[in-house]
């Protein structure tokens, strides 16, 4: 089972591989930033980011659970899944 | 009395799957709903279930098989001993309808489908040219195709490696030559104010508490909605005859890595604007997890695309077979937005397409 720095590292790498199939800079990228207000995913990325989540760490996320809250940027992606598990 | 399990679409631009492996040995029991096998295509995997309960008789294919969309795949029966329906072997239960290709093959050379050997469901233009091929077959002197045929064309002198398409490519060869062979697609544009659509979806989201922007699926509820007041939007010509279809299945591009997929919402008009929002969102998770149902990457009656996440400022969407009207949103562009429609000029007129698009600009307009 990953810890939530192991989560986060790899939520991170995914989102700049998302950024960079969208022609986005990564460089100044944040743990806090949420990504949907700073522009850096669309809401197509942040899907496919969620489908990789579920995917790459074995669970199916209720769609009531898919919030800003929850899932606004990667700290707080890395938390709430860290937490689920 | 047995049942057959069909082949399913995995996605729309594949017409064969591969069966990639058999989940329940023959004489089972099996029941409604329990996966008897999988299929898979080079992006997705695919479980095939049974809608009826009872006992597996027999798998028509091997595992490793390509399988045409839409064959015999399994035969399910009241008993373990009661017999496969005849002739329905992997390769003999196919039927001789040839592709449009194939068709247009078929009159230049003077050939009947019954003809032509077939190992596919359909009878394909690359089974024709195989018995042009081998039977020395000559063109007939009078016979003129409606376009360019394959064989008109030399192959390309530069060298090459030749490979064969893939499924994804030859599902896309499929769609393109429908656009080109059958429809008579024309593109308009208007220009248009995008804030309105911005506030709107901005306080849907914020109302439903969304992560995602629900604006591409606003829009494409608005066409579903003008396709209700405008049934030739929903419609298309075939043979002569015009077909209004009775649903409005909405088809909408999703692109998954390097698989673009037309994915579609049957019976939208049926919904209302919140739920279609969430099973759009849900189909789109579904496609990009290769786990589009059948009915879910097919059928398609209206189609709408947006290339607005790359950036593209214009685009001209190519018509989906059988689909008169493909609504294209792009991206804001300094503060100009525009929408773009390729239509079946056949059924609809530029006219007729421009009316459409204006309706769409207003998001609380009436319709």
């Amino acid at each position: 089972m990953k810890s939530e720095v192991e989560l986060r590292a790899g939520i991170r790498a995914k989102v700049i591989q998302l950024c960079r199939a969208l022609g986005k800079k990564t460089t100044d990228i944040k743990d806090d930033d949420i990504l949907l207000e700073k522009g850096l995913l669309d809401s197509a990325s942040v899907l496919e980011l969620i489908v990789w989540l579920e995917e790459d760490n074995g669970v199916e996320l209720d769609p009531g659970e898919l919030s800003l809250d929850n899932f606004g940027s990667i700290s707080r992606m890395a938390s709430f899944l860290a937490v689920q598990r | 009395m047995p049942f057959p399990i069909r082949t399913p679409r995995v996605n729309n631009n594949d017409d064969a799957v591969r069966l990639s492996a058999i989940l329940v040995q023959r004489g089972t029991e099996v029941r409604a709903g329990d996966p008897v096998c999988e299929v898979e295509t080079d992006k997705a995997t695919f479980s095939v279930e049974t809608e009826h309960g009872g006992y597996l008789l027999q798998c028509l294919a091997n595992v490793g098989d390509s399988v045409e969309v839409g064959s015999i795949l399994a035969w399910i029966g009241d008993s373990a001993s009661e017999a496969v329906p005849k002739q329905t072997s992997h390769q003999s239960q196919q039927t001789v309808e040839p592709t449009l290709k194939a068709a247009l093959l078929l009159a230049q050379y003077g050939l009947k489908a019954d003809q032509v050997p077939t190992a596919a469901g359909r009878l394909r233009a690359e089974d024709v040219e195989d018995y042009i091929r081998t039977h020395k077959v000559e063109p007939r002197s009078s016979a003129k195709t409606a376009t360019p045929s394959m064989t008109a064309f030399p192959p390309p002198e530069v060298a090459s490696n030749i490979e064969p398409l893939d499924m994804l490519e030859r599902g896309m060869l499929r769609t393109v030559e429908w656009h080109r062979d059958e429809a008579v697609p024309g593109y308009v544009e208007i220009a248009y104010d995008p804030e309105p659509w911005e506030l709107y979806a901005a306080a849907f989201q914020k109302e439903q508490r969304t992560l995602l922007s629900p604006l591409l699926g606003l829009l494409a509820y608005r066409l579903v909605k003008l396709c209700r007041t405008n049934p030739k939007l929903n419609a298309t010509v075939h043979d002569g005859k015009k077909y209004l279809y009775r649903p409005v299945n909405l088809g909408f591009t999703i692109q998954s890595g390097s698989a673009l997929y037309l994915a579609v919402l049957t019976s939208a008009e049926e919904m209302s604007e919140k739920d279609f929002v969430n099973k759009l969102a849900d189909l789109q998770k579904q496609a990009m997890k290769g786990r589009l149902q059948p009915s879910q990457s097919s059928g398609a009656t209206v189609g709408f695309t947006s290339m607005a996440r790359w950036n593209v400022a214009r685009h001209q969407p190519v018509l989906p077979p059988h689909v008169s009207f493909m609504v294209a949103h792009s991206a804001t562009v300094q503060g100009l937005a525009a929408f773009g429609a390729t239509y079946d000029h056949r059924l609809l007129t530029g006219a007729d397409a421009v009316i459409a698009l204006n309706s769409l600009k207003d998001p609380q307009g009436e319709i």
